[in-house]
């Protein structure tokens, strides 16, 4: 049996070991990593990232903007409402205004908004490019042609598959704000996974939808009555100086203020 | 020897000379082992699109509306070829400013050109719309230089995009060029 005293060197000799052994281990561990890493490299990949970020939201900017010029045309062949029988007059398609289902004028425009920029959305492709440097400087730290394959898959399929934003009126404004969007980025060297997340909102003037109500509710009042013809033709010019064409048990009615529209109202 | 010298030799020397072998070993493997430093990379030659989308974004006031350059070019098509070339002088004076304020040396730091690609056509073919505008001629850009961003740009007209590329040379790199 060792005494207290001679225990002492035994046991510094096992500590010592497992000091040494672990500080070896951590040394070549971090001499593994240091082998694939290059200085800047995850700081580049972010900003690459955060540049692609950007990138899709001016293009969702955009893509917002017209996509609520392109609900007001929509709108407008169909009266402000959702959908219509279109009847040919000559070489003309005319909206039947009888036929026509959905007066909510603003739940109509959020349904099409939301048809008309998921048909920009599904369109988006990024253009994420690898850097090349003609001296090839670069050409080990910023991956291979794969990755530039996946990423540029990745943020077109995020963007692809965007939800529905869910639309605000706020002061005239029509707020138009998109959900988390997560974009991956690149980060092959240190094995971890860190994305880029953001959430665009945009401001839009809310266009004034006002005149399709009264059509509405113009054209209400007069097709309750037995004489539709008489009464509508008489509603229609006092209230929007329409210009009114009898044509075979249908009126063609034409109005310039405030928007351009033509629709037919079947006798 | 007497006994309590050969257990004094067993619990000093003994160990001492074990301490002595693993403090060998270990330098040794610090001495024989090839660490790597990190690789050092030329960090400016990464080039992101910022300048580009400001450039897209910037504003500019065209028959008296105001918009930005990128709805300039996604109404493209609704204009005559004549229409747009003619206002793409508007991009020429609107970009200068753009440029000046990245490169405040003035002009004659660098020359550039913006390129527009139909997303129609394969886009390995030779842009089919190109525009360029050369702000100082003291390099000539060809499209193998590095610095090269590209943004994508719906269109108004159709449910289409266009490719905006902008190609910036330095004038350090005229011999390149």
């Amino acid at each position: 049996m060792l005494n207290k005293k001679a225990i002492f060197i035994p046991t510094l000799v096992v500590l010592t070991l497992v000091v040494l052994t672990s500080l070896a281990i951590t040394m070549l561990n971090t001499n593994k990593s240091r082998n694939d890493a290059v200085i800047g490299q995850s700081s580049i990949e972010m900003l690459k990232c955060y540049g692609e970020a950007e990138k899709a939201m001016l293009y969702l900017e955009m893509a917002s903007k017209y996509a609520k010029n392109n609900t007001l045309k929509a709108l407008n062949n169909n009266i402000g409402y959702s959908s219509c029988k279109i009847d040919l007059l000559g070489d003309k398609g005319y909206a039947i205004i009888n036929s026509c289902t959905g007066t909510d004028i603003n739940k109509n425009f959020e349904e099409q908004f939301k048809k008309e920029l998921k048909e920009y959305t599904s369109l988006y492709e990024s253009s994420y490019s690898i850097s090349k440097n003609q001296q090839g400087i670069l050409e080990y730290f910023v991956g291979s042609e794969e990755t530039e394959a996946n990423y540029k898959d990745y943020y077109s399929t995020i963007i692809n598959n965007l939800k529905d934003p869910s639309l605000n009126t706020e002061n005239n404004n029509l707020k138009v704000e998109f959900g988390e969007i997560k974009f991956p980025v690149e980060g092959n060297q240190l094995k971890r996974s860190i994305y880029y997340s953001f959430k665009p909102v945009f401001s839009l003037d809310y266009p004034d939808l006002s005149a399709y109500k009264d059509i509405f509710s113009t054209y209400t009042s007069c097709s309750n009555n037995e004489n539709i013809k008489e009464e509508c033709s008489k509603r229609f010019k006092d209230n929007f100086n329409a210009d009114i064409t009898e044509n075979n048990k249908q009126l063609l009615v034409k109005i310039s203020e405030p928007y351009e529209l033509e629709f037919v109202i079947s006798i | 020897m007497s006994k309590k010298g050969v257990f004094g030799l067993a619990i000093y020397v003994i160990p001492s000379i074990i301490l002595l072998a693993l403090a060998l070993i270990f330098f040794s493997f610090i001495f024989f082992t090839d660490f790597t430093q990190p690789k050092n990379i030329v960090v400016e030659s990464f080039k992101d699109d910022t300048l580009l989308l400001n450039l897209l974004r910037t504003p500019i006031e065209v028959n008296g509306e105001k918009i930005n350059i990128a709805d300039f070019i996604a109404r493209k098509e609704l204009r005559s070829e004549d229409e747009f070339k003619q206002d793409w002088n508007l991009i020429k004076q609107k970009a200068d400013l753009v440029f000046e304020h990245c490169y405040p040396s003035g002009g004659g730091t660098i020359a550039w050109k913006l390129l527009i690609y139909n997303m129609d056509e394969d886009i390995n073919l030779p842009a089919l719309e190109e525009y360029k505008y050369y702000h100082v001629l003291n390099c000539y850009c060809d499209t193998n230089i590095d610095k090269i961003q590209s943004v994508n740009v719906p269109l108004v007209s159709s449910n289409k995009f266009v490719k905006v590329v902008l190609v910036e040379c330095l004038r350090g790199r005229k011999a390149a060029c």
